[in-house]
């Protein structure tokens, strides 16, 4: 303790400055949502007004819900869009509600060469009209694309997300901030995923090691509506073997279909039971 | 002559003396260095059939009327002082032709084929009476700044009823400079009448009269030739051979012997020119409407260097916004060639502006994209979706929020984006999202048109667990995907729109891939197949 006090005061004395501390401290990262994320990025959250990559193999990893917390702080607190240019889906709606974001906020863009896609990623993060811009751009972005776009979100202090191929994990790149994002733990019994974070590159620091990260929300929902079907003492997990024995024996079929038949009614039901009351009324004429 | 003198109106007539030349040479013209130029006699029209002696009694009156030379003179705005010869032809005769070409000689009415004899780098161009007449009515709508009272009389005048705005110009002399200082940089010329009546107004301005209001219209136009008449060339034929050859000489005659003898259409027009008659005009319409054409004289193949005519145009557009303090919602842009069929691009903006710079930089991305068109001789700007513009105005102390700098820069920022981004990618292209009122997951969302700025949050009822992305269309799973998928959750049942033809009951889990990627599938009772629909990314 002691050592760390004098330590403290060789800091201050001397006029050694960390590299760590190197950007100015009026400038905040946004935070995260994760605790166990935000000490590793530059100012203790995402960065306002520059570029991150997102390196990952395959969508569907939990690569959004990592930056849903950010989103939704963003689109709620800021009159600014947030531009999805590229995505390789459709970003769902009542999805987006749900993880807190604000749909009015989102702007859809669908470039369709590549060379429109750049120049829409540009024009949207210098335009200063988008807090944050998320683009998908297909493998023909190169380390001067990048490069144009960090310029691009400096001016107009935007927060620029591009989605890369894990394959951009060994090449160089002018962003600034560089994530690897893998499929963390398989989803155990409290129906908790997961995803592991690598930092590739940051400003003022080394790149780290894997930092696991726990969602904790069950998949955006805030109430899980239907009973899990992965309680130990239930049916075993149910892989999918074959269409045959998923058919016969679907895990669950008659308790949902029970409590279904209370609020929807079945088409079939529905026609008998007018058929019934309009025979009633011919009967009665 | 006229009962009540304080309600007396007074009539500007506008005559465009080379509409037909300048319809073409109006894009030569550069609107900073416009040269007014005295009016070469020999370059005046030739008029039409019914009145041959036009320029002969033109040359009359200036005869008679000296000290009025000086005063028609610096009215006139030659644009059209170009090195190159340009004729107007009409049935294979010069009509009308720069001053290059009266310099070198070239007469009104004579022969195309011998004006070619004179000058070897001649240009002809055919008289298109449609531009002339659609150049007249974008005139109208820009004199509309003048007065309200505007009427168009074909083929080359207007007739501005300035009664009420003379207060406004502070009298007669500062109107007729405005006019003409704001008329030089459209590329037009006119000859300023100004008289009592409308048609007394009309006959002034064709025959050069100088104007004075103190007196009567027939006392200011005693001097006039008939030959200015409006009426049937025959009567007017009638007439001379009466001898009769100014109309002095005609009001002299008594109205009841003209009436018997040439109709009573005579009479009722000389009755309207002197004002004893009620003469009413037809105005523009008051809704704004922009028509603005150039017309170059040899044709455009690089369309890149239409910037500088298209600037001219913006220019002309937002100064016409601005005098009736109106935003566009939408322009088209119209590239024409004669031997190709016209191009129309319509330039859609975020929200009603006039910014002549960001005008500028939305048709130089439309321009971009056009590959079809090899060449233009034609470029016209037009819009008729207009709104009263908005003023902006700072409050001393703000206490809304909505109407501070930052929010209205921001604003602007996000109509800038909207518009260049659906320029250059279409309108299709970008979208926002909303809810659909329907339980099926592909009617769940729409996609919507995209409003200026950011909207407030919106809530929904809540429902299970969503896919962050979702498919367009279901992908239904092979046999060893789905053997590598764990089911996580579900089912959940989603049983609707069995009323109409896409309703369907599926069954829906979530479950995770063995690569970790979490999907949302479902199962499908009547084809027995499970099926993808769904990302948690």
């Amino acid at each position: 303790m002691n050592e760390i006090s004098k330590l403290q005061q060789l800091m201050q004395e001397t006029g050694l400055w960390r590299a760590n501390h190197l950007r100015s401290s009026e400038v905040k990262g946004m935070p995260t949502g994760f605790p166990e994320l935000d000490p590793w990025l530059p100012d203790n959250g995402w960065p306002r007004a520059s570029v991150t990559e997102l390196l990952h193999s395959h969508p569907g990893i939990g690569e959004l819900r990592l930056l849903a917390p950010a989103l939704a702080s963003l689109s709620q607190q800021q009159k600014r869009w947030i531009a999805w240019i590229g995505s390789p889906y459709i970003p769902y709606a009542p999805a987006l509600i749900q993880a807190g974001i604000n749909i009015k906020a989102i702007l859809i863009i669908k470039p369709t060469s590549i060379a429109d896609q750049l120049w829409a990623i540009e024009k949207s993060l210098a335009s200063g009209a988008c807090s944050a811009v998320l683009a998908w751009p297909d493998k023909g972005i190169q380390p001067k694309h990048i490069r144009r776009l960090q310029l691009a979100s400096k001016a107009g202090q935007s927060w620029g997300l591009i989605f890369r191929s894990e394959k951009a994990v060994k090449q160089s790149s002018p962003a600034s901030l560089r994530l690897h994002l893998k499929p963390g733990d398989k989803i155990n019994s409290s129906n908790k995923s997961a995803i592991c974070v690598t930092i590739i590159k940051r400003p003022g620091g080394w790149a780290s090691g894997p930092i696991d990260i726990r969602f904790k929300g069950d998949l955006n929902s805030q109430k899980p509506l239907f009973p899990d079907i992965t309680t130990p003492k239930s049916a075993p997990a149910g892989k999918l073997q074959s269409r045959q024995t998923t058919s016969n024996a679907r895990p669950g079929k008659t308790l949902v279909n029970a409590r279904l038949s209370n609020h929807l009614p079945h088409p079939r039901l529905n026609n008998d039971l007018i058929h019934t009351r309009s025979s009633n009324a011919l009967d009665r004429n | 002559m006229i009962s009540n003198p304080s309600k007396q109106k007074i009539w500007l007539c506008l005559y465009f003396t080379r509409l037909p030349l300048e319809v073409f040479s109006r894009s030569m013209a550069n609107p900073s260095t416009s040269k007014q130029l005295p009016i070469n006699k020999n370059s005046l029209p030739r008029k039409d059939k019914e009145q041959p002696a036009a320029n002969r009694a033109l040359a009359e009156v200036n005869r008679t009327l000296p000290e009025h030379k000086e005063q028609a003179a610096p009215l006139v705005a030659d644009l059209t002082a170009l090195t190159t010869p340009v004729c107007i032809t009409s049935a294979g005769r010069i009509y009308m032709s720069n001053t290059a070409a009266c310099a070198a000689g070239i007469e009104t009415g004579s022969i195309a084929s011998s004006a070619y004899a004179i000058s070897n780098n001649l240009k002809c161009i055919d008289r298109n009476e449609e531009k002339e007449i659609r150049a007249l009515r974008q005139l109208a709508h820009w004199a509309y700044q003048f007065t309200p009272n505007v009427a168009v009389r074909e083929p080359h005048c207007l007739l501005l009823d300035i009664t009420g705005c003379l207060t406004l110009f502070t009298g007669l002399a500062n109107l007729k400079k405005q006019i003409i200082k704001n008329l030089s940089p459209l590329g037009y010329s006119a000859v300023i009448g100004i008289n009592l009546t409308p048609l007394a107004a009309l006959m002034s301005a064709e025959a050069g009269i100088k104007d004075n209001v103190e007196k009567s219209p027939d006392d200011v136009l005693s001097q006039v030739s008939i030959d200015y008449l409006r009426i049937a060339p025959k009567v007017i034929g009638q007439l001379q051979r009466m001898g009769i050859q100014t109309l002095e000489a005609l009001f002299r005659l008594p109205p009841s012997g003209l009436n018997r003898r040439f109709g009573s259409d005579l009479d009722n027009y000389l009755s309207k020119l002197k004002g004893l008659l009620p003469d009413p005009q037809t105005f523009i319409p008051q809704k704004a409407s922009f028509h603005s054409e150039l017309n170059f004289m040899a044709d455009i193949s690089n369309l890149q260097s239409l910037a500088f005519p298209m600037k001219r145009l913006i220019g002309e557009f937002c100064g016409f916004m601005q005098n009736r303090q109106l935003h566009a919602h939408s322009f088209n842009i119209e590239l024409t060639h004669r031997s190709h069929p016209a191009k129309e691009i319509t330039v859609e903006l975020a929200k009603p502006d006039n910014d002549q710079n960001m005008f500028l930089a939305l048709t130089q991305l439309q321009l971009d994209k056009i590959h079809d068109m090899p060449e233009v001789d034609s470029l016209a700007l037009k819009s008729t979706q207009f709104c009263p513009a908005k003023t902006n105005t700072d409050p001393l102390f703000p206490e809304d929020p909505g109407c501070t700098f930052e929010v209205r820069e921001q604003d602007k920022n996000s109509a800038y984006l909207l518009n260049i981004l659906t320029a250059r990618l279409g309108t299709d292209a970008c979208f926002c999202l909303a809810l659909g009122n329907d339980h099926r997951p592909e009617k769940n969302w729409q996609a919507i048109r995209v409003k200026n700025t950011p909207g407030e949050t919106i809530n929904q009822d809540l429902i299970a667990a969503r896919p962050l992305f979702l498919l367009n269309q279901p992908k239904k799973l092979h046999r060893h995907t789905a053997r590598s998928l764990k089911l996580i959750q579900g089912p959940e049942r989603i049983c609707f729109g069995w009323w109409d033809e896409n309703g369907f009951s599926r069954d829906y889990y979530i479950c995770q891939h063995s690569n970790g990627a979490i999907y949302w599938v479902f199962y499908q009772g009547y084809d027995s197949e499970w099926y993808l629909h769904g990302l948690f990314s």
